[in-house]
Formats: structure tokens, C-alpha cells, sequence
């Protein structure tokens, strides 16, 4: 919670701070909770002073009023195709701004490959960046130079590619904390003409999972939900995260028959509270060598279910 | 009955008409966690606050959602006008329509709690809004239990409690989703707050979709589907 500061507005000296802390109004929200009548009492200030103080505070802490309409807008104006054929096509066009996608399978089912398809593509047109945080480190440089070598792109032209994917590597959650958090502040700097557009975590479960207690998890994904969200929403770009599923198989009896039959359940890693956070997640399944079944697993937008295959090669990711 | 004093802004609340929300849902007036779009498509010109937290709402699915259920209209009526005429007001009709939805982000505890306080201030600015919607209140349950150990219930309760001092005077009605059903609500009554509780979930892995609607009076149990124009209950079941 945020302490009442001088910077909220000038009228508010230290030693009016100091004199409500006395009376046990230290932050922003017990300021406004307080009867004005009660703080120019403890303040000496005028009730006008007051309730500008007051108004700053809503406009500077409260949430920023938006009207659908425009939002809509704002929505259609910054789709990014992956130029993935199938997978745009899944997606309804592209990634949206504001959303997270998170790419689900097994290990080795190829997800990492994907994102190194999706970050290529979207690189390889000049207006974007892309961020790739790294908590496994298997970020593959000579990887993307093949998909690009092999799309027959030019020296410069990779160059510049693997100049706008920028790899940052975390070793555990406060670093990622700490990325994000800088994050947070960089991206203001950022040019419109080439900028963020999209945030890729490969793999949560790369730092998540030594988690030991499960409520300090789930405090600390609630956390890094809240932040993802400020900054998927607030700078227009979305956010790809790559986790784990884990299989319950349950043996089911079935009648006097002798027969059985194994039910698996599926579940992605990260436990109950992370399951409703992604917008999307897609599952990445692997079907006989080579070919890879994508589907739509849940999503708040989207149709569940919906599938496309892939084959993973040389090239990157290839739709048939 | 005793004299109140009354503010000026309680007044402006009090005096000010506010839109009718009849029709918005027939069956019962819904919201579930699944589809926080479903509010907003009322034709009956009030608008209507959502507060962000979950950051499940997108304005895309919301406009695809209303474009169907405005396609579905304008097929049963079956106009003879010129068709070019029919699709300009569909889009007109959609468009006029989330110029009635206001949308608030949020994205941490403190953001949620100073938002509530400004309510007054933006129903004062905003006359036509009858609906505050919130998904969803235990957004930030978990950032906040790190500094004080709540019960969901009690944490719940606590910004109702809040909410009501802030929409009360204006005749606005609150909808709310919670992700956390609690087990010991059963069987328990509703308390002074709630004077609805809506209940949705699903049979895993199936498309079985059952409601149970609980108000002060009764308890019913709704089936329903969710379709590309939005959600269809099924009346059958008593």
C-alpha cells in the first residue's frame, strides 16, 4: 500500500504527514477513507485543499475509465499475425494485445520450437521487437539463423532479425520479477515505429515449479499474473508462456466385464489458481514422427478444441 | 421513520432517473464466469461499468457476440428493406452499444480498492450507468491475504460492504463473479448483501452447462448452452 508522500500534491508538507500518521493515516487509501471534517483538523488545511488532495488520489491511484468503443479500436489496430498460416487462423487472425497465450505439451513436444517460430516471424518484420526471457537456457541463436537461412533471407537481413529478438535469461522467479518490473519502465521509452509486441516466457514451470509451499506459490503467481496484465494491456503487446501438463491416469473398472479402461486427465502445471490466468491455452501434442497436433485447450475468446497439425523440421514449423 | 441528512451528491442519486435494466436478462439477469460479455447487450440505452481485474473481457469477442445476436434479430424479424440499409444499422446498432460500456483496468489490489472509492465520482459523471459489473472480486485475494489472513467469504464480504456504501444512493445494481465457490455457502442463507447468487459450472469434459439461481425466495436449477450469440437457458427443468 502506498504511503502518503509530498509528491501527491504540494499542499501536503511532511509535517501534515507526520502529524496524520500520528492519528494512524499513513497511506493513500486511509487518507480518502478519513472524514474530510477529521483531516482538516489533523492538517489545518481548507476542505478545498482536501478534496483536490482527494481527487489526486483517485486519479493517480484509481483505475483509468475507458469506453468499450474505443477499446475496440485499439484491439483491431494491433493484431500481430504470427504468419503461422494455421496457427493465425486458430487465433482469429493473430496475437491481441492484452492477452496471454500459453502453449502447453509435454516435454519435447516442440514447444520451444514453436516460440522460436513465432518470435522469428514476428522479428523478421522491422516495426517489432521481440522478448524473449529465457529460463531454461535454451535460447538457440544458431536455430533461428537456420529458419532464417533456409526462408533464404540475407545476411542483413538476419542480422537485423536477431537484433530485434532480445534474450534476457532468469535463473529464478525474483529475476523475473526483476525483468518484468524493468520491464515496466523501459518499454515507456520505446519508439512506436518499432516496438515491443510481444513478451515470450519459456518455461514458467523453469522457475515456478521449486516453489515449495503451495500458498507462497500461488501468492506469487496471483503477483506475476497482476503484472503481466499491466503490461500486456498497458503497452499494447501480448504475452506467450510455455508450461508443463501433467498426466492423471485412473484405472476405471467398467461394469462385470473384465475389461478396463484407462482414463487419462490432463492438467497443465502451475495448479489451480494459474488455470484460469492465460486467456488461451493452446496444447501441443505430438502424432506419429515429425508431425505435431496444435489445438485450442480453453480460452475466454476462442472456441475450444479447435486443432491444426505441424511438423517441426529443418525449416522451423511447417503447417501442411 | 427517521430524518436522514442527505448530501448533494446523495440527492443527485436519488433524483436522478435512472435507465430501466428490464430485459437485460429474462430468465433471470446473469453473469458467470465465463462470459462477463453477456451484460452489456441491452438495448434499454443505460450503460453500464466494468471493472476489469480478471482481464478475461475482450472488446473483440464482446462486438463478435453482440454482431450475432443483432444478426439473429434482424433474421427472425426479416426485413424487406434495402439490404445495404439493414447492415449499416447492424454495425451502427453494435457500435452504439459498447459506446455505453465503460471499462476500468485494473491490475493490483490498491488500483481495485482507490477504483471502488472513486464509484461515486463516476456515477455522478456518468447519469445513464445502471450496471457496475466486477470480474472478479477475489482478483487480488491472494495479494492481499499475504499481509492479512482472510477467509474468501470474509474478504468478499468486507468489499461488498464497501461497494454498497458506494452504489447504494445511486440505484445501481452490482454484479459480481467469484471464482472460488465455497462449500460452507451451502444450505446458508444470503446474507443482507446478496440478493442473488447465480452458480454456474459444468460437468467436466462435457458441454453440460447447469445454473442454480438463488435468491432470497426460491432455488432453481437452470440448464443451459453457450452459443455463438450468447448464452441460451434451457426452461424446462422446474
Amino acid at each position: 500500500m502506498t504511503k502518503l508522500s509530498t509528491a501527491i500534491n504540494s499542499k501536503l508538507s511532511s509535517t501534515m504527514i507526520e502529524k496524520l500518521e500520528r492519528q494512524q493515516i499513513c497511506t493513500v487509501i486511509q487518507f480518502i477513507d478519513e472524514d474530510s471534517e477529521n483531516l482538516i483538523k489533523f492538517t489545518g488545511l481548507l476542505l478545498k485543499d482536501i478534496l483536490e488532495i482527494k481527487q489526486n488520489i483517485f486519479e493517480k491511484f484509481g483505475g483509468v475509465i475507458k469506453n468499450a468503443f474505443e477499446l475496440l479500436e485499439i484491439e483491431q489496430n494491433n493484431i500481430v499475425p504470427t504468419n503461422l498460416s494455421s496457427l493465425d487462423n486458430l487465433l482469429k487472425g493473430g496475437l491481441y494485445y492484452g492477452q496471454i497465450y500459453e502453449i502447453c505439451g509435454i516435454s519435447s513436444s516442440g514447444k520451444t520450437q514453436l516460440c522460436f517460430a513465432i518470435a522469428t516471424n514476428i522479428a523478421l518484420s522491422p516495426n517489432n521487437i521481440v522478448r524473449y526471457i529465457d529460463t531454461k537456457r535454451d535460447f538457440c541463436g544458431s536455430r533461428i539463423e537456420q529458419i532464417l537461412l533456409k526462408k533464404n533471407c540475407s545476411k542483413q537481413v538476419i542480422d537485423e532479425v536477431m537484433d530485434r529478438i532480445k534474450v534476457c535469461c532468469v535463473n529464478s522467479i525474483h529475476q523475473l520479477f526483476k525483468v518484468l518490473y524493468w520491464l515496466t519502465d523501459s518499454l515507456k521509452e520505446e519508439d512506436e515505429g518499432c516496438r515491443t509486441r510481444i513478451i515470450i516466457i519459456d518455461s514458467l514451470p523453469g522457475v515456478i515449479f521449486k516453489s515449495s509451499k503451495d500458498k507462497e506459490t500461488t501468492i506469487t503467481l496471483n503477483h506475476l499474473a497482476n503484472v503481466c496484465h499491466y503490461i500486456a494491456k498497458e503497452y499494447y503487446l501480448s504475452i506467450v508462456t510455455v508450461n508443463l501438463i501433467i498426466e492423471w491416469s485412473s484405472v476405471i473398472q467398467e461394469g462385470p466385464s473384465t475389461s478396463s479402461k484407462k482414463n487419462c486427465d490432463v492438467t497443465p502445471t502451475l495448479g489451480k489458481y494459474w488455470l484460469h490466468v492465460p486467456n488461451t491455452r493452446l496444447l501441443l501434442e505430438k502424432i506419429g514422427i515429425g508431425n505435431r497436433k496444435l489445438s485450442i485447450w480453453n480460452s475466454f475468446q476462442l472456441e475450444a478444441n479447435l486443432a491444426c497439425t505441424l511438423t517441426i523440421n529443418d525449416s522451423g514449423i511447417l503447417f501442411p | 421513520m427517521h430524518p436522514q441528512i442527505e448530501s448533494g451528491t446523495e440527492l443527485l442519486g436519488r433524483l436522478n432517473k435512472k435507465p430501466s435494466l428490464c430485459g437485460l436478462e429474462d430468465t433471470l439477469f446473469f453473469k458467470g464466469p465465463r462470459c462477463t460479455d453477456i451484460i452489456e447487450i441491452s438495448g434499454v440505452q443505460s450503460s453500464a461499468v466494468l471493472i476489469n481485474t480478471d482481464h478475461h473481457f475482450q472488446t473483440s469477442k464482446l462486438e463478435e457476440l453482440m454482431s450475432n445476436i443483432v444478426n439473429n434479430a434482424v433474421d427472425t424479424v426479416s426485413f424487406t428493406t434495402d439490404s445495404i440499409d439493414v447492415k449499416f444499422d447492424k454495425i451502427a446498432v453494435v457500435k452504439n452499444s459498447l459506446r455505453n460500456l465503460h471499462v476500468i483496468n485494473c491490475y493490483d489490489s490498491e488500483q481495485f480498492a482507490v477504483t471502488l472509492r472513486t464509484l461515486n465520482n463516476i456515477f455522478i459523471e456518468n447519469t445513464k450507468v445502471a450496471l457496475l459489473a466486477i470480474d472478479s472480486i477475489t482478483a487480488y485475494y491472494w495479494q492481499d491475504r499475504k499481509d492479512n489472513h482472510v477467509t474468501v467469504n470474509a474478504y468478499v464480504k468486507n468489499l461488498l460492504q464497501l461497494i454498497k456504501t458506494h452504489t447504494a444512493q445511486f440505484n445501481v445494481a452490482t454484479i459480481y463473479t467469484k471464482l472460488y465457490k465455497s462449500i460452507d455457502n451451502k444450505g446458508k442463507k444470503l446474507t443482507d448483501n446478496i440478493n442473488y447468487r447465480i452458480h454456474l459450472y459444468k460437468t467436466y469434459n462435457s458441454k453440460n452447462f447447469t445454473c442454480t439461481l438463488e435468491t432470497t425466495q426460491i432455488v432453481r436449477k437452470i440448464h443451459y448452452s453457450i452459443l455463438s450469440n450468447g448464452i441460451r437457458w434451457k426452461m424446462d427443468e422446474k
